[in-house]
């Protein structure tokens, strides 16, 4: 049972990318969470990813000496972006982190758990309202799989291992290097699926992400050693992510990255020599090979560690069969026991865009438990702000810990100088030095060197702010060229304390503009992934009005009938529209589309055309749920033969026992997905057929079913589904792409051909019906959508995440969310999480009274101001606008910052509060006069 | 607005090579808006100046100053002191500016720009002329679409023979008016309107009829 007074405190175990996500979220809409990370740092297995690819994603970057761009590995990973996320969690007032702390004990129930959590040097005890797990997966331990001589031989890496030496490779100077002898590796293998799919060791599931990452690690190896050949051993290649096959296609034809099928069963080392030989069978040819390599890279797969069975007991919850956490598909967040919640990888193994939905929609599960708990927010009293109109500069210079002597002395000539202080501290001694100082010398400009700007800013600021100076009156800097803290020549660093001086004297008292925020939400969409982000909002306190293009509310669920775990929609659809129906914050609009939509974040004027007129809706977010629609295929006599019918239409005709039990099935994958019209894995298919092959089985298991694909891509659990399947008699057949199957229909058969690649052979098929796998394509809804938004859809007609890993749920545009199909094909899982993940961001805004925009924002004087709408033309937020008095004004909440409108105002009318030119005129004035 | 170029930088330097103080002065308006002459364009050419004579040995002081119209006096004589601290005055504003300026002062007024002609945004960053200020409009009959200023030939009754694929012979990148005017009035279903011939011209109210004054009796002070 629910406790009276929940706790608003939440305790997160595990800080990678899904619990820092559930973290943020969390603080966000008002919790205290006390995160829990195991080792000594937090970011999880993301923060050891080799990100010097950043340079590759930005456009304007060039490559390696000698190499064009063409060359260049633009992947988007934002990998780059995990840093700035780091220090948002360090930082955020509301988030506690605990690095190498486990929980202890865990007591109690729903809001209110206590828990106790210890390092080797401590123990503390606190109350918690509810329990996040999201500790994660660890990649496989490569020495149990002793054949493959990692441990043995230097130049046989794990794919993390593998991941570092690029890393140094990146570095300035660095080259790719193997560890033996350090020469450039000539041969690269990778060998993947090295602990995941194996029943012996390791995991029997799919990890789902190592094609991918092996993919990505070759591109960037090729890119720092051209010269060097890779050849990625594979089972199937499994690209079923958003922009993952286009991905992989460039691996091959841009980067001539080599996949063979086949894994080689063993590598040994050549005496006397470093060559490492890999015995393998030739699917082309069906022989037995031995090819030498200098460099073997194992993917690793993701598999549980001790922890998570330990962190299990301690919360007394359920594992699976596989050491995973329980739980009840299609949810993925919910443990068994109630108040304790999963996240990331602990429910089976998905990629840092998933892991990322699963800790928004963690976060979006504690508000649903506990919605009261945010509303315990207290205000902070601050002292009145001190008038400093007037009054001449008194600046304060604050030294960091461990910079040079000589420049305290420099600090003390610096005009308008009236105190410097030395071995300035991080942490509270620190700020009570500032706080102290401050009042006493009454300071009015406040200089700190030798600290990251971007992650000391909001602590610091905070401490202006309780000495009653208006707290951006401050400059942080980092005294170094690369903006980070770090060694800097004692003659450079006092001339950039002396040009930050000179800025910071002709710092002003600047406000944050404060916005009211419309608490309810419009959600898009009345599909599997919309109605669950409905609920979810509804259920954390907030109006919701649902709105559905259809006469009918369910979307896709209303023409599946079970999920490829085996979960029945029917049922699942009934008891979400109950729910839907129950909720007396969801108004449920059916036959209704967006018409418009205006205004910003928090407060936003949508027109909805009902079947009564058009109906203006005032609401703080919008969530997107438009789903995606089923590829009607023109290949294979569909439509011509009745006998030729689809996935969905096979699983509809079986559950209402239509279908005949005798009759041998065949199954084509890949129709509408992967083709050139379609250039993506549509993600769903394959399970499904499987799925269907197996409940065929089971109704009759002397029956033929044939699977004739490109690559079985049943990733992560779904992997047991295709053994099962396999167990069961289901005969998979694999055919190339330039080769795909041949239909002619008989009298009293289907007689379908297909040229077999692993048995190099020509087969006929006698089949009484041929089912197509058809996939995923984008809603035609989408387009009319994304012109009410403003927004542009990817090459295949999808919503586009506003950064795909850390931010999938989020539109360009704040205070936009999406989820579900329209963004890329999804399982019901993967929508139903998305859906909640939608909300869990959205509920961070909603939960707010008011929105505070920082002074970041461009800012007009209209006396200067032409008219002449080169902002409004230029800014690509669309921020400027022309006001009633015919002058350009900026939406604080829309501009971002970025300066462009101001370097183009040829009235010279823009400025930007923060960096204004007089800022930048007198610290050029510096440099000049050195 | 009026569309104004900058001159090119050598003609500029020219222009002002006798002097060693002067002010530049910008025109918030028309130029502005046209990126030819606001305080921005002003402020770039002013130190363009200062480094292409540093450069050249003969250091010269420029004073920068960017008013909201060059074409009104009031706002010229706000900045009367800056006019006696210099030998001359570079205008970033167009003729109309230069002119103005000039009958104020005893002193050079040279111009920056070059004025192009009266027209619209294109998109940013690209203008087109759509008025020559004839004085006697004839748009109700063509359209919206102007024969004086965007008919090379400024012909009042169809194109001519020079017409080919809706492009005027003397640029192949210029429509041809008459073959936009008669796409319009298709669609407006007003073709008729253009069987009505047109005499020839008055042009005594153009710039024909040499300079042009308008007075309106009933504002003047």
């Amino acid at each position: 049972m629910k406790q009276a007074n929940p706790s608003n405190e939440i305790l997160i175990s595990g800080g990678g990318v899904s619990g820092m996500r559930a973290a943020l979220d969390l603080a966000e809409t008002g919790y205290k969470v006390h995160l829990v990370e195991g080792s000594s740092d937090i970011g999880g297995l993301a923060k050891d990813l080799e990100k010097s690819c950043m340079r590759a994603c930005c456009a304007s970057a060039s490559g390696p000496e000698g190499q064009g761009e063409e060359e260049m590995v633009r992947n988007d990973c934002f990998l780059c972006t995990l840093d700035p996320l780091l220090v948002e969690v360090k930082t955020h007032p509301g988030i506690t982190v605990y690095n190498n702390a486990k929980i202890e004990s865990i007591e109690g129930g729903p809001g209110a758990f206590k828990a106790v959590l210890s390092s080797g040097k401590w123990k503390t005890e606190l109350e918690t309202g509810a329990v996040i797990v999201a500790t994660g997966l660890e990649p496989f331990d490569a020495s149990l799989k002793s054949e493959l001589g990692w441990g043995r031989y230097p130049d046989v890496l794990t794919s993390v291992e593998f991941e570092k030496l690029l890393i140094d490779a990146a570095s300035p100077g660095g080259k790719l290097a193997r560890p033996s002898d350090g020469k450039i590796p000539e041969k690269i293998a990778f060998l993947q699926c090295v602990g995941s799919r194996d029943v012996n060791v390791g995991a029997s599931y799919c990890s789902s992400v190592c094609c991918q990452y092996a993919a990505k690690e070759a591109m960037t190896a090729r890119t720092y050693s051209p010269e060097t050949s890779i050849t990625i051993f594979y089972i199937d290649v499994r690209s079923h992510g958003k922009d993952w096959e286009r991905f992989t296609d460039r691996a091959k034809d841009d980067f001539g990255i080599v996949f063979k099928k086949g894994l080689p069963s063993r590598v040994t080392g050549t005496p006397g020599n470093r060559a490492l030989i890999l015995r393998y069978e030739d699917e082309e040819t069906g022989e037995y090979r031995e090819e030498e390599f200098d460099l073997v890279v194992l993917s690793v797969g993701l598999v549980p560690g001790e922890s998570l069975r330990e962190t299990a007991k301690i919360l007394g919850i359920q594992l699976t069969d596989h050491d995973l956490i329980k739980v009840n598909p299609p949810d993925e967040i919910n443990t068994d026991r109630a108040g304790i919640f999963a996240a990331g990888t602990v429910t089976g193994p998905c990629d840092i865009a998933e892991a990322t939905a699963r800790g928004s929609a963690a976060a979006a599960a504690v508000g649903e438990l506990i919605p009261e708990g945010r509303l315990k927010k207290d205000e902070k009293k601050y002292p009145p702000e001190r008038d400093i109109t007037g009054q001449e500069v008194r600046m304060g210079i604050y030294l960091a810990d461990g910079l040079p002597t000589a420049l305290a002395g420099a600090a003390r000539n610096i005009p308008h100088t009236v105190h410097v202080e030395e071995g300035l501290k991080p942490g509270e001694e620190g700020l009570m030095t500032l706080r102290r100082t401050i009042a006493k010398e009454k300071l009015n400009r406040v200089l700190i060197a030798g600290f990251d700007p971007d992650m000391y800013n909001g602590v610091f600021r905070e401490a202006l702010r309780e000495t009653g100076l208006n707290p951006y009156l401050l400059e942080v800097t980092a005294l170094s060229e690369t903006g980070l803290p770090g060694p800097v020549p004692e003659k450079k660093a006092v001339e950039m304390l002396k040009r930050a001086a000179a800025r910071t004297a002709k710092l002003r008292p600047l406000y944050d503009s404060k916005f009211p925020v419309n608490k309810s939400a419009l959600v898009v969409g009345a599909g599997v992934s919309g109605l669950n982000a409905a609920l979810s909002l509804a259920r954390q306190g907030f109006p919701v009005i649902l709105i559905e293009k259809e006469s009918e509310a369910g979307g896709r669920l209303r023409k599946t009938v079970k999920t490829s775990s085996g979960m029945e929609t029917g049922p699942y659809l009934k008891d979400l529209l109950k729910q839907v129906k129950g909720e007396p914050r969801i108004t449920l609009m059916t036959g209704s589309t967006l018409k418009e939509v205006s205004g910003v974040v928090g407060d936003f004027t949508s027109a909805v055309m009902t079947p009564s007129g058009e109906q203006e809706i005032d609401h703080g977010v919008l969530v997107i749920a438009a789903g995606a629609s089923e590829y009607r295929p023109s290949e294979y006599m569909f439509g011509e033969d009745e006998r030729v019918i689809t996935q969905s239409d096979l699983a509809l005709k079986m559950a209402a026992g239509t279908f005949p039990k005798d009759k041998t099935i065949v199954m084509i994958q890949c129709v509408g997905s992967r083709s050139d019209e379609h250039p993506y894995c549509s993600r769903t298919c394959c399970a499904d057929a499987v799925r269907n092959a197996i409940d065929l089985k089971a109704q009759n298991p002397d029956r033929h079913v044939f699977i004739l694909h490109r690559d079985i891509r049943t990733y992560g659990l779904a992997e047991d589904l295709y053994r099962e399947a396999r167990d069961a008699g289901v005969n998979f057949l694999r055919f190339d792409e330039d080769m795909p199957p041949g239909v002619e229909p008989r009298k009293d058969s289907l007689q379908v051909r297909i040229y077999d690649t692993q048995l190099r052979a020509n087969i006929a098929i006698t089949a009484d019906y041929l089912v197509l796998s058809c996939g995923w394509v984008a809603g035609k809804s989408n387009e009319e959508l994304a012109g009410t938004l403003d927004t542009v859809l990817d090459e295949d007609g999808f919503f586009v995440p506003a950064q795909e890993k850390f931010y999938p749920q989020d539109m360009e545009c704040e205070g936009m969310f999406m989820c579900g199909g329209c963004i890329y094909p999804a399982s019901i899982e993967e929508a139903v999480t998305q859906g909640r993940a939608a909300a869990g961001r959205a509920a961070a805004i909603l939960a707010k009274e008011e929105l505070a925009g920082p002074p970041m924002h461009a800012v007009v004087d209209p006396d200067l101001c032409a008219s002449c709408l080169s902002c409004v033309r230029l800014c690509p937020y669309e921020a400027p606008f022309i006001n009633d008095e015919g002058k350009a004004e900026v939406l604080a909440l829309v501009c971002r910052g970025c300066g462009i409108c101001v370097s183009e105002c040829p009235a010279k009318a823009l400025s930007l509060e923060l960096c204004t030119d007089e800022q930048v005129l007198a610290e050029l004035e510096v440099v000049s006069a050195l | 607005m009026i569309v104004a170029e900058q001159k090119p930088i050598e003609e500029v330097l020219k222009s002002i090579e006798p002097f060693d103080k002067i002010l530049v002065l910008g025109c918030n308006t028309c130029v502005a808006v046209c990126m030819a002459g606001g305080e921005k364009e002003a402020g770039i050419l002013a130190s363009m100046i200062r480094l292409a004579r540093e450069k050249a040995g003969k250091l010269v002081d420029v004073l920068e100053k960017t008013v909201e119209r060059q074409c009104d006096d009031e706002f010229l004589l706000a900045e009367k002191e800056l006019y006696d601290k210099v030998e001359a005055v570079l205008s970033t504003a167009c003729g109309v500016g230069v002119q103005q300026l000039s009958a104020l002062l005893q002193i050079p007024v040279l111009p920056a720009l070059n004025t192009k002609f009266m027209g619209g945004t294109k998109d940013h960053g690209t203008w087109s002329e759509r008025c020559s200020g004839c004085g006697d409009c004839v748009l109700e009959l063509t359209g919206g679409i102007c024969p004086v200023s965007r008919c090379a030939k400024t012909l009042l009754n169809g194109p001519c023979g020079g017409s080919a694929d809706g492009k005027c012979e003397v640029n192949p990148d210029t429509d041809c008016a008459w073959q936009l005017i008669i796409d319009r009035m298709t669609a407006l279903e007003r073709l008729d309107k253009l069987l009505e011939i047109q005499p020839a011209k008055n042009w005594k109210t153009a710039r024909d009829g040499g300079p042009r004054t308008q007075t309106r009796e009933d504002v003047k002070l």
